[in-house]
């Protein structure tokens, strides 16, 4: 287990394929070479390559033809890796060809632009996914949206909420986060040509033409000056991933959190194969929810990395931009996973109305405590009533008894109130506020915010 | 493959083949499965098992000899991590001796009993290239002991130290942390076979007996009480790694700096010198400082993991699989980098001497103001130098041949004084003593190291 992502045991535990494809090796040698190949493309067109060299050019800018299969051993560096890249496109495509095999001076612009191509693959993963949970979330919103359930402060039970209420928490942050990432869009993605010291020197006069060309036949954006050590829009990447980890990390806690043995209230699906413990049978372990909250840590935690990597000194600094060379795809890879995680988790998610039920009434009827005080206020006045119900309640808890029991035997409630009124009052269902209304705001919110999210899911 | 650490290009810059073997997937579930060996053995022992089901058992507890490919789809549909494995071991266990495997034992006891088998391998690996790099550091420290090299604070020019100090300084740095791991030892190599909630109720009366005998057999210590949820061991391990690294970055980057363009005091020897194709310049220094930024990073996340709920809490249990690889394994690579580099840096005497007088002799104002106050008083001292100072930024002569050429100081120094005043070598205090002392106490300490590498 180099490490967990890439584990031939657990991978499928803390990665998704798709993600890790994203960044896989030779994928990005690819990027590399489709880089290559659009730039000549250009350059052909601006008339500075002859049509017959671009030609094989782009034709032997596939990995696949290149028989290129280095050992790690081979290179110190990953400029070095894309040189001997370069040689092999050189060697392959011939010798008046290669004379315009030209990108070396650029290697780490191209480096950047091909980070940004992977942003670009993974921002598309994350979005899709962002949006497939908040779209299970909302059916589930409309389901229980006046269902009661206990509401919990501090871990103390407080005035109940509804199930569709606390769905319809996580579906506005989730929207939240989808409206963050359209906001980065128009940022982020722009790649560079900018040369070694971003003056575009190496470009000669037509530098502009051909680096906006370039970005145009890549879909990328152009950026006004030249980014070199200036890596915000990688950081404002890596903190919006984080940020998405700790709303998705709240979601698959929260619900961990109510699965267990005491609660009972929500639970990740099991599937007919799934074992809980080699010791005790009976375990119903919030697998999925669990190693989920464990990896959004993680995701989180990397933030901070990729804070560190904007700090570049001078025109380029290698101690700063290696970083994104760990951090990137071990965030996106653990954060996709986490996402098909929460989707896996509300996907079918188990709602155990009964023991939520249960739940609710686990003080015996004292969360009904300022209810009853407003409805005794008319007859005895508000503050009596509430000393009352006070000293009531402390007897209640002391006693065991349902606070009904006990305000009846009171000699000052016994004539005022009957145990119907009481029933009355004492209905969770009556106490929740405007939960509907806010759920219902969330589903509102959300199908005209979504209007444009197709936009942002184009390559 | 998508983490840099195992991607075919780039692992070997990131990561040491020696160290990530500790770490792999197929090492770790044979250390599972020895786990499983050596508790059969021991409950056959005492009677608990059957001796035939045990010694089938440790004759089958090899991975080479379960199915692979059925235990990995298993894996996907249990979703548990370690029962598949269990089940491959039992099938593969001829005469009914697959009832008698993990006796009485959970998962997270053969898990992390495990990854203190693992951590011992790292400690060790990580505690030799420590002592190497100790070792490295003070050679230069002696080889250099007398050399003046300008000091800096807040990147501005101040008195001189010697390249020998500042070796030296790095050199005593690494000897803390060797001293750090060696106190770490009696905490971390502790086992765990004290069942799901660590009351130790699946073993039976027999119970301390079995546990004590396991980790015997494995070599680990006996905690006083189970730690199913409790994860400061492992939480200390990794800490610790981030402190190392602190302490290598701080060495790494200071080359980083003073191998710059403008400094150029040190020259970088080249990563791998078999390379032919050696246009695109790789900094050693550089790489080191961003692998030990990780390890710093992935501390916060081990701090995390302490907190756990109740008797187990994935939630932070599974922190480990990420922090303890990874760390060990950047902060092993960083290690070595950093040998190699102190090995083959080349000291550029020349550029250190040139730095050393680029403000031609300012930095030496204030020794050169407490001589001269001896014989002209403080107040004169002052005003003289000063006015020293000021002439030099003024005419835009160097300060050292002001000070010089001025009749009024001539009148209370010699030139032949003077002359020794502006020469830096006079003025490293106690560098060379501070020297030796860091030897000394690396020698007298360096007495029991040999048993940190061998247990």
């Amino acid at each position: 287990m180099t490490h967990v992502i890439d584990s031939e045991f657990y991978k499928h535990v803390y990665a998704t394929d798709e993600m890790r494809d994203v960044f896989d090796p030779r994928n990005r040698l690819q990027r590399w070479l489709d880089i290559q190949a659009a730039l000549t493309t250009v350059q052909a067109i601006m008339g500075l390559v002859p049509k017959v060299d671009a030609d094989k050019i782009v034709k032997c800018c596939d990995l696949g033809q290149l028989n290129f299969f280095p050992k790690s051993n081979d290179f110190c560096g990953s400029d070095q890796l894309f040189s001997s890249l370069m040689n092999a496109v050189k060697t392959e495509c011939g010798n008046s060809a290669a004379d315009h095999v030209n990108l070396d001076a650029c290697a780490q612009d191209i480096q950047d632009t091909v980070t940004v191509l992977e942003i670009k693959d993974a921002y598309m993963i994350m979005l899709r996914d962002l949006l497939k949970i908040e779209s299970i979330l909302i059916p589930l919103i409309e389901k229980y949206k006046s269902q009661p359930m206990a509401g919990r402060t501090h871990k103390q039970h407080g005035p109940p909420i509804t199930i569709g209420f606390k769905f319809a928490g996580f579906a506005a942050e989730i929207r939240r986060e989808i409206e963050r990432m359209k906001d980065m869009h128009k940022r982020i993605f722009c790649g560079s040509l900018h040369g070694v010291s971003g003056t575009m020197l190496e470009g000669g006069a037509k530098a502009y033409e051909m680096y906006e060309a370039l970005m145009d036949q890549l879909g990328l954006d152009v950026a006004p000056a030249g980014l070199g050590s200036a890596r915000d829009n990688i950081g404002e990447f890596q903190v919006i991933t984080g940020m998405i980890a700790g709303s998705v990390g709240r979601i698959v806690n929260e619900i961990y959190e109510l699965s267990g043995s005491e609660l009972s209230e929500l639970h990740e699906p099991l599937s007919r194969t799934y074992v809980g413990s080699s010791a005790m049978p009976h375990k119903r372990n919030a697998e999925v929810c669990a190693f989920a909250v464990a990896q959004c840590r993680i995701v989180q935690q990397n933030t901070a990395l990729g804070l560190q990597s904007m700090t570049g000194e001078h025109e380029r600094d290698a101690r700063a931009l290696n970083l994104d060379l760990h951090n990137l795809p071990e965030t996106c890879v653990i954060m996709a996973r986490a996402l098909a995680a929460t989707i896996q988790t509300l996907d079918g998610i188990d709602v155990f109305e009964k023991n939520i039920t249960r739940n609710l009434d686990a003080l015996d009827g004292m969360l009904f405590s300022e209810a009853l005080m407003f409805h005794l206020a008319p007859k005895i006045g508000k503050q009596t009533a509430h000393d009352i119900i006070l000293f009531a309640c402390k007897e209640a808890h002391d006693t065991q008894t349902p606070i009904k029991n006990v305000l009846l035997a009171h000699p000052e409630i016994l004539n005022v109130a009957t145990e119907a009124d009481f029933d009355e009052v004492m209905v969770y269902a009556k106490h929740i506020g405007k939960c509907v209304e806010q759920s219902d705001d969330v589903v509102r919110i959300s199908r005209e915010f979504s209007v444009n999210d197709h936009y942002f899911l184009q390559a | 493959m998508a983490h840099i650490l195992t991607n075919p290009y780039y692992q070997n810059i990131w990561s040491t083949d020696e160290m990530r073997d500790v770490f792999t997937d197929r090492h770790r579930y044979q250390r599972w499965l020895d786990v499983e060996a050596a508790l059969a053995r021991v409950q056959a022992r005492l009677g608990i098992i059957p001796q035939d089901a045990a010694d089938e058992i440790c004759k089958k507890a090899h991975l080479e000899l379960l199915d692979v490919e059925a235990l990995k789809k298993h894996l996907v549909q249990a979703q548990h991590t370690f029962v598949p494995l269990l089940k491959q071991l039992e099938k593969a266990c001829d005469n009914g001796a697959g009832e008698f495997i993990h006796y009485g034992t959970a998962t997270q006891d053969i898990q992390d009993t495990a990854t203190s088998l693992e951590l011992k391998d790292a400690f060790k690996i990580i505690f030799r290239d420590m002592v190497i790099l100790e070792k490295k550091l003070i050679e230069m420290a002696q080889k250099h002991s007398r050399q003046p090299m300008i000091g800096r604070s807040n990147n501005q020019h101040t008195l001189p130290i010697t390249v020998g100090l500042k070796a030296a300084g790095w050199a005593a740095e690494v000897r803390r942390n060797i001293e750090r791991m060696k106190d770490m030892r009696k905490y971390i190599f502790v086992g765990l076979i004290h069942g799901s909630t660590g009351t130790m109720s699946g073993l039976g009366e027999r119970a301390y007996e079995v546990v004590e005998g396991v980790l015997e057999e494995l070599g680990l210590e006996m905690p006083a009480c189970g730690w199913t949820g409790i994860r400061d061991n492992y939480g200390h391990f990794t800490v610790f790694l981030s402190q190392a690294a602190a302490t290598i970055s701080r060495i790494t980057n200071e080359i980083y700096q003073l191998s710059r363009t403008e400094i150029n005091e040190f020259s970088e020897p080249t990563l791998n010198p078999s390379v032919s194709n050696n246009s695109a310049k790789h900094s050693i220094s550089a790489q080191v400082t961003s692998m030990c930024r990780i390890v710093i990073n992935n501390a916060p996340l081990a701090l995390q993991a302490m907190i756990v709920e109740h008797e187990r809490d994935t939630r932070s249990w599974r922190l480990d699989w990420h922090h303890i690889p990874e760390n060990s394994i950047l902060l092993s690579k960083a290690l070595l980098d950093t040998i190699h580099l102190i090995d083959g840096l080349k000291i550029n005497e020349d550029k250190i001497k040139k730095n050393l007088n680029l403000l031609n002799g300012q930095v030496l104002s204030d020794i050169i103001i407490s001589r001269l106050q001896k014989n002209a008083g403080r107040k004169l001292a002052q005003d003289l130098v000063n006015k020293c100072l000021l002439d030099a930024k003024n005419s835009k002569t160097a300060f050292n041949e002001i000070l010089s050429s001025n009749e009024k100081i001539k009148n209370f120094i010699s030139k032949q004084e003077i002359s020794n005043l502006f020469d830096y070598s006079n003025h490293t205090g106690q560098s060379a003593r501070q020297i030796d002392e860091v030897i000394n106490l690396s020698n007298t300490q360096s007495v029991n190291d040999s048993l940190f590498l061998t247990f």
